[in-house]
């Protein structure tokens, strides 16, 4: 379980949004809405830990979610707007080193099924960079398939995947969430009404202005 | 803890290999500069023999600080460093493999290139044990040392001028006691004691910078889109 307690966010003197409580089930979709700049991604990288968050203000399991014996980093997967990819590696060099960095090995077999998932089966040996901006994400996205975690941060996931790649990857959001995965996603795609999932609008925290 | 360090340590040396010019270019700058002295200054061997060390240590600072300002740039480029930071292993040592692989490709291939080097300028062939031990102690010095000006330039666009703005008065004491150590040699005086305030440099460099750098990276994610 995932629980955020009251926080709040401040790009320069505008504030983002503030008292943001949420609590997010096992199973539970959630999808953060609101306008360019109100702080989507903010959020989610304030709940990977990678922007400064309120002290206990992120929770995991009942306790502080960033003290030093958590269990919290080792369970999410973050996936933000860039790929996080090496462009001179190959697509399976990457993944492996990828998961061996995060202390999982992979088999050859994941790889390829993973890979055939992602709709990018006989790409393994090709270096990232002959590939096109859909299929680099597709790659991101195979560590999904890859990785244990208990909890997706995906922001804009959807970016630049075809028609089938959206349908698959909702897909397999539903099957993550099924299985007891908890996932936060940022997207202006319309999600299909099968992902079931919740809606977390930012503009309803955002400070109104003059209101101090 | 480890496994991390060393999956990420031969990552970076992987890439290094296959991005040759990353590392071929500073070395190749090292290379050139120590040609090109003798045919500007002047090729009278015993003058060389005498500015030889300087040179040679110029040459090594100078293409060490122009390969550190590309140490976490490519990796803040392509959303590799955020990864970075959500990998459950103290950031201090992943920073440490980093610098350690980019060292390996730079200061080393520096350090066994010296040799030939210090013929080329004349020096005598008894220095050269002594010559690379301070290459090798000090480039691994500058590397740590540079790496904590790199870190905190990283979200800049251009951070190279910075890098080296920052970094460079840390990079002084290291140079002194290096082409002292050599030229004391030179001289047949005793060298333990400038050995031992290289090696206490980088003892230094070694426990605290990784932690300093870690921060700075902390800080450029955090504030840097």
């Amino acid at each position: 379980m995932l629980e955020l307690v009251q926080l709040n966010a401040w790009r320069d003197d505008r504030c983002l949004y503030t008292d943001l409580s949420v609590t997010v089930q096992a199973g539970d979709v959630l999808h953060v809405q609101g306008a360019n700049g109100a702080g989507k991604t903010t959020l989610l990288q304030q709940l990977a830990g990678l922007r400064a968050s309120p002290k206990a203000g992120v929770r995991w399991l009942q306790k502080p979610a960033f003290s030093l014996e958590s269990e919290y980093i080792k369970s999410l997967i973050y996936l933000g707007h860039l790929s996080g990819l090496k462009a001179a590696l190959t697509v399976s060099e990457n993944l492996k080193i990828m998961s061996s960095l995060r202390q999982h090995e992979l088999a050859e077999a994941q790889i390829e099924q993973a890979l055939v998932n992602v709709g990018l089966y006989g790409y393994d040996e090709s270096p990232v960079q002959q590939l096109s901006a859909g299929q680099k994400r597709r790659v991101a996205l195979a560590r999904l398939y890859l990785e244990p975690a208990k909890l997706w941060l995906l922001d804009e996931p959807f970016s630049s995947l075809d028609k089938q790649g959206v349908s698959d990857l909702e897909q397999c959001i539903i099957n993550f969430a099924a299985q007891g995965g908890m996932v936060l996603l940022t997207t202006h795609h319309p999600l299909s009404a099968r992902c079931e999932a919740k809606s977390l609008n930012l503009s309803a925290y955002a400070q109104a202005m003059g209101d101090d | 803890m480890s496994a991390p360090f060393f999956a990420l340590l031969r990552r970076d040396i992987k890439l290094g290999m296959r991005q040759s010019g990353e590392w071929v270019n500073p070395l190749a700058f090292f290379v050139m500069v120590i040609t090109l002295v003798p045919l500007a200054v002047s090729p009278t061997p015993a003058l060389l023999a005498q500015v030889g060390p300087g040179i040679l240590w110029i040459a090594a600072l100078l293409s060490v600080l122009l390969a550190m300002d590309s140490l976490f740039r490519q990796d803040f480029d392509d959303g590799s460093l955020e990864q970075l930071l959500l990998i459950p292993s103290p950031l201090p040592l992943l920073v440490l493999a980093k610098v350690l692989a980019h060292w390996l490709l730079t200061g080393l291939s520096l350090t066994l290139l010296s040799p030939l080097m210090a013929v080329l300028l004349n020096l005598p062939l008894s220095v050269v044990p002594v010559l690379m031990l301070t290459l090798l102690m000090g480039t691994l010095t500058l590397s740590l040392i540079s790496a904590i000006a790199a870190a905190l330039t990283v979200g800049l666009r251009r951070g190279g001028v910075l890098v080296t703005l920052i970094s460079l008065p840390l990079h002084i004491p290291v140079l002194i006691f290096a082409t002292a150590a050599v030229q004391a040699n030179i001289d047949g005086l005793p060298i333990i004691g400038f050995l031992a305030l290289l090696a206490a440099f980088l003892l230094i460099a070694l426990v605290l910078a990784p932690f300093a750098a870690a921060a700075s990276l902390r800080l450029a994610i955090a504030g840097g889109e």
